[in-house]
């Protein structure tokens, strides 16, 4: 019989990479090259950012844009690029 | 030593078999499956969800293999899969042969009658390189949770069980001898 018992074993024992766990660590390293990717960028004030969009939409036009973005969970932006390009594909222009 | 017993097919009769070694070779029996191994084999027997990697040890892995799962089967001396004679075993058996890096494999055609052994060894003897052992059905192997002891013990208990069970556990008691000449 094993000298030692099994509760002594197992507080010695080594912790296994669990799937749960694997998983959850691959979550923080995509969310961490995510921040990477967003601090790599050059980061636009978010008044240059509603400048710019005033000139090609109203207020009520874009919160309508990014409800219906969110409903798809997109970004608003996004949302936009799909509908251009959908509609650029039933004129045959895309 | 580390031994994980495992196949992701259920009813091969991994339990049984797991338990019977762990007592034989006087190791503890870790298992992530629901069974009656604590009751079995008190104070060296543990169910755990996710089991630790420690020494001298008979891993009972059943149904699903996640990383941690693996992780212990490739740092295990050996790893035997027992299956039974019949497709789905023969499918889930290679799958999950493919998906394990460590290659000390020892193949269990488990629950053997007339021509199972034959067959098995014929299907996996054109892919694979792995002993392959036979262990027989017999009813020996559903008295072991029954009275607390292995196949090895029950057969040793008394000179009338020496005889019923001669042949019953023959591969069993190889395959054994092998595992303890690497001990």
């Amino acid at each position: 019989m094993s000298k030692l018992s099994l509760t002594d074993a197992l507080s010695s024992g080594e912790e296994v990479q669990t799937f749960e766990k694997a998983e959850k660590k691959a979550k923080i390293l995509k969310k961490a090259s995510e921040e990477k990717k967003e601090i790599g960028r050059p980061v636009v004030p978010e008044d240059e950012k509603a400048k710019k969009r005033s000139l090609y939409y109203t207020d009520k036009e874009w919160n309508r844009i990014e409800k219906i973005a969110n409903l798809y969970d997109m970004k608003p932006a996004r949302w936009i690029k799909m509908i251009v390009e959908k509609e650029l594909r039933k004129e045959s222009l895309l | 030593m580390r031994i994980s017993v495992i196949n992701k097919k259920g009813g091969v009769g991994k339990t049984s078999l797991a338990f019977s070694l762990a007592k034989d070779l006087e190791m503890f029996l870790l298992s992530n499956d629901d069974s009656v191994i604590e009751i079995a084999y008190p104070d060296m027997a543990k169910v755990m969800e996710t089991p630790k990697l420690i020494d001298n040890v008979v891993y009972d892995f059943g149904g699903f293999v996640d990383g941690g799962v693996m992780d212990i089967i490739n740092k295990s001396d050996f790893v035997i899969i027992p299956l039974t004679s019949d497709l789905n075993s023969f499918k889930k058996t290679v799958s999950l042969v493919n998906e394990i890096k460590n290659k000390n494999i020892i193949l269990v055609a488990n629950k053997a009658e007339k021509n199972d052994f034959a067959e098995i060894e014929e299907y996996f003897k054109t892919m694979f390189k792995f002993p392959i052992f036979e262990i027989k059905n017999s009813r020996i192997w559903k008295k072991t949770f029954e009275e607390k002891k292995s196949v090895l013990e029950i057969k040793n208990s008394s000179k009338t069980n020496k005889y019923i069970y001669r042949n019953s556990i023959n591969g069993y008691e190889k395959l054994l001898k092998l595992i303890k000449k690497e001990k």
